[in-house]
């Protein structure tokens, strides 16, 4: 459990130096630390934070509807705000917007949030897209969701959302008449959607207006590509602008929205059980995280634990969901550079891996089985032998997947210094996982902020130095070895008893607050920031995709290398489009 | 089909011959979106191998005889589903793959899901499940290579026949 005194300890001279500037709030049962400021100052407490107290790392980056004052109980709770003047509005109680910044200091794990009060009618806040490159997409997807105004925000346009959608569907007050009509539907084919892409929009290279001399159309070999949404190792229907000059990649863009399903729209009128079984869909390579995340979030709010024998159950999970991600990507990894035999190996391994996951959940993806205080059912009788006996040869399966590429010349050659990656690029986009550890960052929340029984198991976190595709490579493999050795770890340590703590009540209503957990999945840092009102159903849950942030640091991976490369590049980023658009 | 017992030709009607070839060798577009995706790899994979029924996966339109709709479609994808169909060869057949294909699944409330693509293209055969197990694709695929060798019309076709003149 996490020592929240000693957390509290930690914070406090951050709150010092922030006086005048922010007031300190603490956020739900979790006693996270919030800083609650106002627009003028965002900026302000945000330079402090990240200059001086070393908070570099942008962890959550979305807005909150304010839920009405409940007139009822005269107590206040945390996230509403104070009686409003304007109380003589009548019908529908008048709320404003809050914007939540969670943000990370590396070096202790301490995570503090910074919350912004937007008033109704002017949802307008300063854009932190200059603090971190990263920030620009995601203040992009709370403009196109929630409608708030990013000033100075270099290119606020919708970006999950169809370009002609009317109104921002996760405010309270958009109406979702049930679902889409066929005649919207009928309407939508008509028309692509998207705003074509705009060369001029993007700034070049430097060595731009040397190349171009002469007619800029005629003298060039300019072109602009449109991959995607249906391309074979586009990884999902994810949509790639690229501007090339000859061979050489000049400015790229990712597009997506394609796989938008409205998730977290859907969960707020949902039960929280039933929750999980959207949010495994989300993210539908390692459903696992997804729920787990979402039910670390869920206990915390509730203030109750889990038993250990659940606690070793997800570990245990969810490293062999990690293997199975890490099979796909290596599947995909393969066909991206032109091997096919990669993705047959991969997938005989992946199998055997879900026939565990059916007998012991009774899917082979869509798991539903993480419940709140322990896990939906015990395994089957006598599996964990034949598990234990799988995972003890797992190194050999990796031996020979690997024959297939590691010392294999072409992809060495393929992928050796293509699409580098700077530690401060990592920063600057929130990159996090497999692909902050290729490029020399450590981190790693099962280690540095340990969740279910990771305080109990050790694990070993891999990292490689340059930050190119085959670092990016040779870090997933190692950590498909190390999951494995974590999976059988936990196999070996499972205590006995019960797997659901029984003093779970059967009607979920968490007190009201908010929650922020996150787990470590196989693309990184997977956060749910959870908000209850007391009801039944999510006032809001926000998924913090690690994919999201990876994907949109993609141009600077990109940009500068070869058509050639775009393929072999992106694959290493690992994308699910399902958990970026959600 | 007969063998002309002189020359040694094999004699039959045209559409016979198509029917048979068509009823042998099913190359499907894959179109996959989201986790039913996922599943449709896996028919493709060792396991279960459908390379052994004729059936190849296919990434352009062009070289497809039907399409897997695997997965869900929202608005902004719609278009491009109804581009993909277009640019692909006649006859053609849709396979809708999942509750998401053929009725939204579980995003039917959702205020961006097509419930359904059915309102977008004719569909020929609906495989339920969320996702569908890769037996059922498989079954699926090798229903509609049956139906071509007995010589039933697509779904599409069937749509132009059936339209009153
Ligand atoms: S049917 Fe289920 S598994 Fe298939 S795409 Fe829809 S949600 Fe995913």
């Amino acid at each position: 459990m996490r020592t929240v005194e000693a957390a509290a300890e930690r914070i406090a001279p951050v709150f010092e130096q922030l006086a005048g500037v922010a007031d300190r709030c603490i956020l739900g049962p979790g006693e996270i630390p919030c800083a609650r400021t106002s627009p003028e100052d965002l900026i302000d407490v945000i330079r402090t934070l990240r200059d001086q107290r070393g908070f570099t790392h942008l962890t959550l980056l979305t807005a909150e509807e304010l839920q009405p004052p409940k007139p009822a109980d005269g107590e206040q709770t945390e996230a509403a705000p104070p009686a409003s003047p304007a109380g003589a509005r009548e019908q529908l109680p008048q709320t404003g917007l809050d914007m939540i910044y969670g943000l990370t200091r590396a070096a202790d794990g301490t995570t503090i949030i910074v919350r912004v009060a937007l008033e109704d009618g002017s949802l307008a806040v300063p854009t932190l897209s200059h603090i971190w490159a990263g920030a620009e997409q995601l203040e992009r997807e709370v403009y196109d969701l929630f409608g708030v105004h990013f000033d100075g925000h270099p290119n606020l346009r919708r970006i999950v959302l169809r370009d002609d959608f009317v109104g921002h569907p996760l405010r309270k007050a958009f109406d979702t008449n049930g679902g889409v009509s066929s005649e919207a539907v009928v309407e939508a084919v008509k028309s692509p959607g998207d705003a074509p892409f705009e060369e001029t929009r993007r700034p070049n290279s430097p060595s731009e207006e040397a190349r171009l001399a002469g007619d800029p159309v005629l003298h060039s070999e300019r072109l602009v590509l449109n991959m995607g949404p249906q391309h074979p190792s586009m990884h999902g229907v994810l949509h790639l602008w690229l501007a090339l000059d000859g061979e050489q990649v000049m400015a790229s863009e990712p597009t997506h929205g394609y796989l938008h399903r409205c998730i977290e729209k859907l969960c707020e009128s949902l039960n929280y059980k039933a929750c999980t079984a959207l949010l495994d869909r989300s993210d539908y390579v390692s459903g696992f995280h997804t729920e787990l995340a979402h039910i670390l979030a869920l206990e915390e709010l509730m203030g109750i634990e889990s038993t250990p024998k659940a606690d070793y159950l997800r570990v245990m999970l969810g490293e062999l969901v990690r293997i199975t991600s890490h099979h796909t990507w290596f599947a995909a990894a393969g066909l991206d550079t032109g091997a096919l035999t990669p993705f047959l190996y991969a997938f005989i391994d992946r199998e055997k891996i879900l026939d565990f996951f059916e007998a012991i959940t009774g899917a082979r993806m869509m798991f539903n089985y993480f419940r709140p205080g322990g896990v939906k059912a015990d395994m089957p009788a006598g599996l964990a032998e034949e598990m234990k006996a799988y995972l003890k040869t797992f190194d050999k399966q990796v031996d020979e997947c690997e024959s297939l590429l590691t010392g294999n010349e072409i992809f060495r050659a393929r992928t050796r210094g293509v699409g580098l990656l700077s530690p401060q690029a990592v920063i600057d986009h929130c990159v996090t996982g497999p692909m902050a550890r290729a490029s020399g960052i450590d981190i790693d929340l099962r280690r540095d902020e340990p969740y279910a029984a990771y305080d109990r198991i050790p694990v070993n976190v891999a990292t490689a130095m340059v930050g190119d595709t085959f670092d990016r490579y040779t870090v997933r493999v190692a950590e498909m070895r190390e999951s494995a050795r974590i999976a059988l770890a936990a196999l070996e340590g499972m205590p006995e008893g019960p797997c659901v703590n029984p003093d779970v009540p059967r009607a979920i209503k968490p007190p009201p607050g908010a929650a922020y957990r996150r787990v470590e999945s196989p693309r990184g840092e997977l956060g749910v920031y959870l908000v209850s009102d007391g009801s039944a159903q999510p006032w809001r849950l926000k998924v913090r995709s690690p994919a999201f942030s990876n994907l949109h640091s993609a141009p600077t991976l990109l940009n500068g290398g070869r058509i050639g490369d775009v393929v072999a590049v992106l694959g290493s980023v690992d994308v699910v489009m399902g958990e970026i658009d959600r | 089909m007969g063998v002309d017992d002189q020359t040694r030709v094999l004699i039959a009607p045209i559409q016979q011959l198509m029917d048979w070839a068509r009823g042998h060798s099913m190359w499907p577009l894959t179109f996959g979106t989201a986790c039913c995706a996922i599943e449709m790899m896996c028919c493709g994979s060792a396991r279960y191998d459908t390379d052994r029924f004729g059936i190849f996966f296919r990434n352009s339109p062009r070289q497809a005889d039907c399409m897997i709709v695997a997965g869900t479609i929202n608005l902004k994808m719609a278009p491009r589903l109804k581009l993909l169909y277009e640019q692909m060869a006649e006859p053609k057949y849709v396979i809708a793959m999942g509750s998401c294909a053929i009725g939204g699944g579980p995003f039917s409330t959702g205020y961006n899901v097509v419930n359904g693509v059915d309102q977008i293209v004719p569909v020929d055969i609906y495989v339920p499940g969320c996702p569908p197990r890769p037996e059922a694709l498989i079954n699926s695929l090798l229903l509609l290579m049956e139906r071509n060798s007995k010589g039933e019309r697509s779904a599409a076709d069937r749509l132009v026949l059936e339209q009153p003149a």
